[in-house]
């Protein structure tokens, strides 16, 4: 009994480890590490815990007659022997399903199906809450997200360096080095380098062209080509951020 | 004797008993705890409520010599114990002792509230030492031996009532209430008409009641109760604004011996809470003294006794 008590605890517990698991992030060998670490001290105060009052106080019949024959084990009188032969008796008649609370078992069983749920609903909407603590975290730590745009003291600075923007190392350097790059979104041509003084745009619409486009040509149609490589892991990066 | 033997045996008993007495069932069975445990008791009640009629008919089912006192301001010590008298045998004088009516089994002590306070130390002493001193000579007596002691609650004039001191030597103090309307019906027809009345016949020998009384004490108690008990008692000595003075630690070994004999006729091998609470009012009911207190609230000892125990 100590022993099934003990498991439906583990289970419950790897239930709940499970679900924190998911939702930090982690591993779900953790669960069944805790789990498997929590076992053996619950079964030993389970096992510590079935003593004659915790059989008493589950057996009717057995009421007073069990703790009155414990305590009178040294009397060899005649009485006193009846007592126990009637108890011993009577305590081969039990049977392990006596002890077994079907209420609490069912309200385990209720709370396991639930975390498994949480974990599950969880799981599917891919929702991470270390990445959404992620900045409070940063700041907490006095760092900043766009490493090299803001200083500690909240400057707005430039860090030079080969990390980009968010601090990762990146194959862009942008130390020494002036990249010219000519965006060309769908209706309009914008020539980053001719900023003029703000001025009333007037902006007429084209045809779309029909655009037969290959993924070369996309990418490489204007950047010089020993600089073609570094633009796209430029933007693979950028899509994965 | 094993204890269901001696279940079947207190059946017998009781059913010989209620051939007789009607109702007062507890008053039967409290009076037969007492005998189980060798004790004495003091019963307290109105007339004519069957008291010398059990304790008599009592008498004839466990064929026990029965004795009657009935005490008045006049009665002497040497009345109750015996005394010497010259008598005139073959031609020889000599003084002989001729017991007094001490010397039965189950002494019926009437109203003892009437006799002097002498005469009731005579009683006492020989309820505690089971023994009588007369001359310097010393006659015990014979066993199994049982004083019921009576008193009236309301006719209290001329009357020497019994110290605290004394009253704490009764193992039970058995409060006797009117039979129920049924019962009472019962009574009349029985004791009205002829030819109603059955005589009970013996059920046991003194032996057996000798070996009742041994198997009574033998009857296992939990350490649970036994603290239940100590801790009931001592209470009472720790209640000031209601008892004025509290039980002695002869009460936890006369309830503690009382809840074994009760086990004992209610068929069980172990003592068992409900015996404790049940005999935990005759067994304190004459041990606490109630303060002016409790007496102004028109509290009585068993609502005390409830509040301890509950």
């Amino acid at each position: 009994m100590a022993l099934a008590n003990t498991a439906v605890d583990a289970l419950l517990v790897a239930s709940g480890a499970y679900l924190a698991t998911v939702v930090a992030g982690l591993p779900p060998w953790i669960a069944l590490a805790v789990a498997l670490g929590y076992f053996p001290q619950r079964l030993r105060q389970e096992r510590a815990g079935m003593s004659y009052q915790a059989v008493e106080a589950k057996t009717v019949r057995l009421r007073e007659r069990l703790s009155t024959a414990v305590d009178n084990l040294s009397r060899e009188n005649f009485v006193a022997k009846e007592l126990r032969s009637d108890v011993t008796k009577d305590m081969r008649g039990i049977q392990t399903g006596d002890f077994l609370d079907t209420r609490r078992v069912m309200v385990k069983s209720s709370i396991m199906i639930v975390l498994l749920l949480c974990s599950i609903v969880y799981s599917s909407f891919s929702l991470s809450i270390a990445d959404a603590l992620a900045p409070i975290m940063a700041k907490a730590r006095g760092a900043h997200t766009f490493k090299g745009l803001y200083d500690t003291s909240g400057n707005v600075s430039f860090e030079q360096g080969d990390e980009d923007i968010f601090g990762e190392s990146s194959m862009a350097k942008l130390s020494g080095k002036s990249i010219s790059l000519e965006l060309a979104p769908m209706a309009t041509a914008v020539d980053i380098t001719q900023l003029n003084p703000e001025q009333a745009k007037r902006f007429t619409s084209t045809e779309i062209p029909q655009v037969e486009a290959s993924a070369d040509g996309a990418y490489r149609s204007s950047i010089p080509a020993d600089q073609e490589e570094t633009v796209r892991k430029y933007f693979d990066l950028i899509e994965q951020v | 004797m094993a204890v269901k033997e001696a279940k079947v045996v207190f059946d017998h008993i009781f059913n010989e008993l209620e051939l007789v007495v009607v109702g007062q069932r507890q008053l039967l069975e409290q009076m037969l705890v007492a005998i189980l445990c060798d004790a004495n008791a003091l019963l307290e009640s109105v007339p004519g409520l069957a008291k010398t009629l059990s304790i008599k008919t009592l008498s004839q089912v466990m064929d026990l010599k029965f004795a009657r006192v009935q005490a008045t301001p006049d009665l002497m010590p040497s009345d109750i114990t015996g005394t010497y008298v010259l008598d005139e045998h073959h031609g020889k004088r000599e003084f002989t002792f001729q017991p007094g009516p001490i010397f039965a089994n189950i002494v019926l002590v009437d109203e003892i509230n009437r006799a002097t306070p002498k005469t009731q130390s005579a009683l006492l002493e020989a309820m505690q030492e089971k023994q009588v001193t007369v001359l310097n000579k010393t006659y015990p007596m014979e066993k199994p031996f049982f004083v019921l002691a009576t008193q009236n609650p309301i006719e209290q004039e001329g009357t020497f009532p019994l110290p605290e001191a004394q009253q704490d030597r009764f193992l039970l103090k058995i409060r006797v209430d009117y039979p129920t309307v049924k019962d009472e019906l019962e009574i009349v027809e029985r004791f009205t008409e002829k030819g109603q009345l059955k005589v009970p016949k013996a059920i046991i020998k003194k032996d057996t009641l000798l070996k009742l009384q041994e198997t009574a004490m033998l009857i296992p108690i939990s350490n649970d109760l036994k603290k239940m008990i100590v801790n009931a008692v001592t209470q009472t000595r720790k209640m000031p604004e209601l008892i004025e003075n509290g039980a002695s630690p002869r009460a936890s070994i006369g309830l503690v011996q009382a809840a074994k004999a009760r086990a004992l006729i209610q068929g069980r091998n172990y003592v068992s809470k409900e015996d404790v609470i049940e005999m935990a009012y005759p067994v304190l009911r004459h041990r606490i003294l109630l303060s002016f207190e409790a007496q102004r609230k028109s509290m009585s000892p068993d609502d005390i006794i409830a509040k301890i125990v509950k």
